[in-house]
């Protein structure tokens, strides 16, 4: 199978971003989470656009990007083992925090292309 | 009186306890290692919904019970009664009280879920639990529905799963001091 984590780390696409991993434990019925912040390195594009919803309460922003990653260095969604209990890693662009709602796992290509939803309402 | 008033948060945290102790959790052992292991067992086990930034996915063979607190509609909640009491020479206790009335709702999944909410629908009713309840001035109201089964297809997989809603009275009791007019200030004027 061909591997295009080549492509993946090109300089010519690639940009570098952060992400925040949420693991933690369940504490009285309360996920109590532990943040560890992780480095990415990869293209970024736009999975819609950006655009705002008109309430009554005010204006929410939402919108939808994709991020790219090798697969030697991988973000998650939320996941429960023996081992880890964990939400989806958030991944921030420009000063904006994205969570992670999917991820393709194109593993045996050598990368992973995952789709975050803008937090934060503004 | 102090202030009965309680808030999401902690009527949270009391029907998380009361949730442990029903289901068995020796989260009260005299043995600190022991409650604290039991504690961790019982905060996994019993959840409660709503976190603010999502959480953790459980599995069908995992015995997981939700746990919603929600503010109910009643007759009850309609009656509202302001009593004044003299504190000092100046000063009267306004006591703001009423019933409030909640409705808490467990969902509860897992190869035992039918089991744990019949251990719901009995465990209330016994002693050491209503006098936990009453420590807060929540007491059950005794038109309870039995569980419901419902098992829900997920990821090609029917998982267990069985509902039960209970409803309880509250008081909410709030006293605030407020000064007594001593006497008015009358001024005549001679035109």
């Amino acid at each position: 199978m061909i591997n295009i984590a080549e492509m993946i780390n090109d300089p010519d696409f690639a940009q570098e971003y952060s992400g925040i991993r949420t693991i933690g434990a369940w504490v009285d019925g309360n996920f109590v989470p532990s943040l560890t912040t992780v480095s990415f390195y990869g293209p970024i594009t736009a999975a819609n656009v950006k655009d705002i919803q008109m309430l009554p309460e005010g204006d929410r922003v939402s919108g939808l990007m994709v991020f790219y990653t090798p697969a030697d260095n991988p973000f998650y969604v939320s996941q429960s083992n023996s081992e880890i209990d964990g939400i989806s890693d958030y991944l921030i662009w420009r000063g904006n925090k994205y969570k992670l709602l999917q991820v393709y796992p194109y593993d045996d290509y050598g990368y992973m292309k995952g789709i975050g939803t803008r937090i934060g309402g503004a | 009186m102090a202030d009965l008033n309680l808030t999401m948060s902690q009527m949270n945290s009391i029907f998380h306890r009361v949730t442990s102790l029903i289901f068995g959790y020796d989260i009260d052992n005299t043995d600190t290692a022991i409650a604290i292991a039991q504690r961790a067992l019982a905060g996994k086990a019993i959840r409660m919904t709503w976190q603010t930034a999502g959480s953790p996915p459980w599995h069908r063979d995992e015995d997981v019970a939700f746990i919603q607190v929600m503010p109910e509609e009643d007759a009850y909640n309609k009656q509202k009664d302001i009593i004044y009491t003299a504190k000092n020479s100046t000063t009267l206790n306004e006591t703001f009280a009423m019933t409030n009335v909640i409705a808490v709702h467990w969902a509860i999944y897992g190869p035992n879920s039918y089991d744990r909410a019949m251990k719901i629908f009995t465990g209330l009713s016994r002693t050491k639990i209503s006098s936990e309840l009453s420590k807060y001035s929540i007491y059950q109201i005794l038109t309870t529905s039995a569980p419901q089964r419902m098992p829900e297809v997920y990821g090609a997989e029917w998982w267990e799963r069985t509902n039960i809603t209970v409803r309880f009275n509250t008081t909410i009791s709030i006293t605030q001091d407020r000064p007594i007019l001593e006497a008015p200030t009358v001024t005549i004027i001679n035109e």
